[in-house]
């Protein structure tokens, strides 16, 4: 069970003389759920990222080629019914303002299932919402009144509540400060490793790709340049330098110790712990 | 990214007409419209239609943008003529049609509302020559069909006035929709809120505030196209919560609008208090004097159009006072 | 005689819940001070009290030594500028040169002295090739350096950055810094931001929690405060982190290995 594109190109229709333009080009992608990835998604503004998320749960369709999701086809040759899709692929945009309009926060979240047809909605909101760390007392407050990350979070279980298999999250942490930057992280962490969901996550922040992604891909000019993992992206220096790409900061804090003290190190750690032990065993212990 | 959206209908090119102060044209197309009001002569109109030709010509702007916005009129255009013809009898008797009104004919014409009602929106394509069609049949079938209960013969009669007010209707509001599609196809829209700043100032002596509507424009100018952006990520995040706008009860219906409509306020009040404060601290004080960086000058070909302007209404009201006695 | 005075500075926005409490600091001419601090922490509240977009009856200002009042909010406005987080929203103007234009206008300055601004600032910021541009075509990088522009335009002493970099992607980020770093020589500037490495930018660093300063120092040991920065809801530079890990476990070379870190912290 899966969601695989097979010659996807997106274009947004230009005008006659300048032909059609393309977004994204003959896109041949593969993600498969069980492997319960947390994939990230990072490239320039107007790479096309959010272009080819929106293909994944038919909020856009294809140009040309076919998306397949959980066996669903969404070409530009026949309709599909496409709410069975975004049921199953959730996504999250950006602000949560772009989707918050009940009364109250418990209201807002049944929104989904509600319409999906699902039964038993109340419970699955209230689930929905203490699993992102929601507490009772703010299920009947107007979501308008909560905070920047709180709105965030609700907004996530607007999406959850429908239990989805995937959640595809459009730059979700600009904004936030770095507590409330830390604790989305690890709240979606919990929801890929606990709860078994697939994250998608579109970001132009190195440290969380060091933090949690499994797999990277990296768009660059409506092309996947890369697919792999974050080990394999940060050790390939033509894709970094391609794409200009600003290494996470103890690969770079481990590459200036390297060059400047002429140390043998594995620059390649993606934590200050690792980074410590790494940088220890190259100086020889202690003194 | 949603490709670009432009607000208006400006026609980027670069002749004559673009190039004239936008104050000049603004003018000259407020006057052109009295004129077309002031003279009710057909011969001076089908004049004026010619000179807009010219006009539209040498305004290097391609005719089909003209064509766009007389097709969006025509419904009103062919009710007006056939109100006209079927209502004036003045000038000389040139047809009458007697139509039998019978109660088949009214089964005939219930029938064919409710199958147009129902099927309308599967027809693609000409969906008003469709109309006319059938809407002429009806009378055709009045017009030979006599029996089926007939209830009353009515008659129709076409008057040379009715024929000559109806075109000469027809024709000035073509002549209406060409020259306003004229200056917003040739003037961008920033170019005329200034121009209308600078043309209203005198309704200060009214205390009205000029400068604050106008200010007002330009912002609205400003934000509707980022605003159409928001309104299609809000409509796609609700799309991926299930949100289906063609289907569902009328009450759910409602629901799903209200999903949509609540997150565009919420977005558009942050923006403009976020917006206000960066006005204000750039220093904007509501109605204080504030210079311009667009500077409206005059130049000789402008005078030039105000002074064919001056000519043009003095002629039509010459016109209009030889042919009222 | 400080360019900024702030005294005992009290703000809340509903009874109950305080936004800044008992606030006082001075800034001098040409400093560049950070002020951070986690959401909610006061810091943008402080920004717009500064430039006097919110007033409070609970202390005072004094911007070059005029007490910031409605009398005087004209006077100040002409010294203190103030560039916003999101790009989209404070661009007034249906193109660049419009935008930066905008602030000109406000203070009836003439044609030719605004053409020649707008040249002048744009240039700087490296945006003199799309002043016909409107801002649906501009990445947001790109419109936040037309902010600075615009706010440099007004030519006023004091710049305050409130988290003018928080929301445009990594490009944009350093476009946007650059710009400022450019800017130190001349002008006073206030950097609000919670990106401590940002901050290295600047002399000195203020750091509010719930409301209160709970750090006020030169940045070279501001910095080094890791409790208080991770207290405060910050996250402390990995640097200082492995500076502090080294230097606790004695290891070799630690002296070599502090200065690349230090070094390694300014760079970006």
């Amino acid at each position: 069970m899966a969601i695989s594109l097979s010659k996807v190109s997106f274009a947004y229709e230009k005008s006659r003389k300048t032909g059609p333009l393309y977004v994204l080009k003959d896109i041949d992608l593969t993600i498969d759920t069980e492997k319960n990835d947390f994939i990230t998604i990072i490239g320039h503004t107007g790479s096309g990222k959010s272009t080819l998320v929106q293909l994944f749960n038919g909020l856009l369709t294809p140009s040309s080629g076919e998306v397949n999701v959980f066996n669903k086809i969404i070409s530009s040759k026949k309709k599909t019914k496409l709410k069975e899709i975004r049921k199953r692929v959730g996504l999250v945009f950006q602000f949560p303002e772009y989707q918050l309009f009940e009364e109250t926060v418990l209201k807002d979240v049944m929104f989904g299932p509600k319409n999906y047809g699902l039964d038993d909605i109340e419970n699955r909101a209230k689930r929905a919402l203490q699993s992102v760390g929601i507490s009772e007392e703010l299920f009947n407050e107007s979501p308008f009144s909560l905070s920047g990350g709180q709105m965030r979070r609700v907004a996530i279980a607007g999406i959850l509540a429908s239990s989805p298999d995937v959640l595809i999250f459009d730059e979700p942490t600009v904004g936030l400060d770095p507590k409330g930057k830390k604790e989305l992280l690890d709240l979606l962490e919990k929801l890929n490793k606990v709860d078994n969901k697939t994250i998608i996550f579109i970001t132009h922040d190195m440290e969380v790709v060091a933090k949690a992604a499994t797999r990277v891909l990296v768009l660059d000019n409506g092309n996947i340049s890369f697919d792999g993992t974050k080990d394999e992206l940060f050790r390939n220096e033509k894709i970094v330098s391609d794409n200009s790409l600003i290494l996470p900061s103890t690969i770079r804090i481990l590459k200036d110790i390297k060059e400047k003290l002429n140390l043998d190190i594995d620059i390649y750690k993606y934590n200050v712990n690792d980074a410590y032990l790494e940088l220890e065993r190259a100086l020889g212990g202690q003194k | 990214m949603n490709g670009k959206i432009v607000f208006g209908q400006y026609y980027n090119s670069n002749s004559w007409i673009h190039r004239l102060d936008p104050r000049v044209k603004l003018a000259s197309v407020l006057l052109f419209m009295i004129c077309l009001f002031v003279v009710e002569n057909i011969y001076c109109l089908l004049g004026f239609l010619g000179f807009l030709f010219i006009l539209i010509i040498t305004s290097k702007i391609p005719f089909v943008k003209f064509l766009n916005s007389i097709k969006m009129m025509t419904f009103v255009l062919i009710l007006t003529f056939i109100l006209q013809i079927i209502f004036r009898n003045d000038g000389e008797l040139l047809y009458s049609f007697n139509f039998n009104l019978t109660y088949l004919a009214i089964g005939i014409m219930v029938a064919l509302l409710i199958l147009w009602l129902l099927f309308s929106k599967y027809i693609k394509y000409l969906k008003n020559l469709v109309l006319i069609i059938l809407v002429a049949s009806v009378f055709i079938y009045q017009y030979y069909v006599n029996f089926g209960g007939l209830i009353t013969i009515y008659n129709i009669d076409i008057y040379s006035g009715g024929l000559l007010m109806g075109s000469y209707i027809v024709l000035r509001i073509i002549a209406l929709l060409l020259i306003s599609s004229l200056l917003t196809l040739s003037t961008t829209p920033t170019e005329l809120n200034n121009a209308l700043e600078k043309m209203l100032g005198f309704l200060k002596v009214f205390k009205i505030k000029v400068s604050i509507l106008t200010m007002m424009m330009s912002i609205a100018l400003r934000f509707i196209p980022t605003l159409i952006n928001e309104s299609d990520k809000i409509l796609k995040a609700q799309a991926s919560r299930g949100c289906d706008f063609n289907e569902g009860k009328f009450s759910e219906r409602i629901k799903q609008i209200i999903s949509l409509i609540v997150p565009m306020f919420v977005i558009a009040y942050k923006r403009a208090y976020d917006l206000a404060d960066a006005m204000e601290a750039r220093g904007y004080v509501p109605d204080r004097k504030r210079s311009s960086i667009y500077v409206l000058k005059y130049r000789l070909k402008d005078y030039l159009v105000y002074a064919f302007d001056l000519g043009l209404i003095a002629a039509c009201i010459f016109v209009k006072v030889r042919y009222a006695f | 005689m400080a360019i900024i005075e702030v005294n005992n500075l009290t703000y809340r926005y509903t009874k109950k819940k305080y936004a800044l409490k008992d606030v006082s600091f001075k800034i001098e001419r040409g400093e560049f001070v950070s002020i951070v601090g986690h959401n909610g922490s006061g810091k943008s509240t402080l920004g717009k009290l500064l430039c006097g977009l919110l007033q409070t009856k609970h202390g005072e200002i004094l911007i070059d030594g005029i007490k910031l009042s409605d009398d005087t909010i004209d006077e100040v406005r002409q010294k203190i500028g103030i560039v916003f987080q999101n790009p989209d929203n404070q661009f007034v103007g249906v193109t660049v040169k419009n935008d930066i234009a905008f602030g000109l206008e406000n203070r009836n300055i003439d044609v030719d002295e605004m053409e020649k601004r707008i040249k002048k600032y744009a240039t700087i910021v490296g945006m003199d090739e799309f002043l016909d541009k409107n801002p649906e075509n501009l990445s947001g990088g790109q419109k936040q350096r037309v902010a600075i522009a615009s706010v440099l335009a007004m030519e006023t002493d004091i710049l305050i950055f409130d988290e003018a970099t928080s929301m445009i992607d990594p490009l944009g980020v350093k476009e946007v810094t650059n710009a400022i770093k450019s800017l130190k020589e001349e002008k006073t500037i206030i950097y609000i931001t919670h990106n401590l490495d940002e901050t290295l930018m600047g002399d000195r660093m203020i750091v509010l929690k719930n409301g209160e300063i709970v750090l006020d120092e030169k940045i070279d040991n501001a910095i080094k405060q890791k409790d208080i920065l991770t207290n405060s809801n910050l996250e402390p530079l990995e640097q200082m982190e492995l500076i502090e890990l080294v230097n606790k476990n004695n290891l070799n070379r630690k002296e070599e290995v502090e200065k690349v870190l230090w070094q390694s912290a300014y760079q970006k």
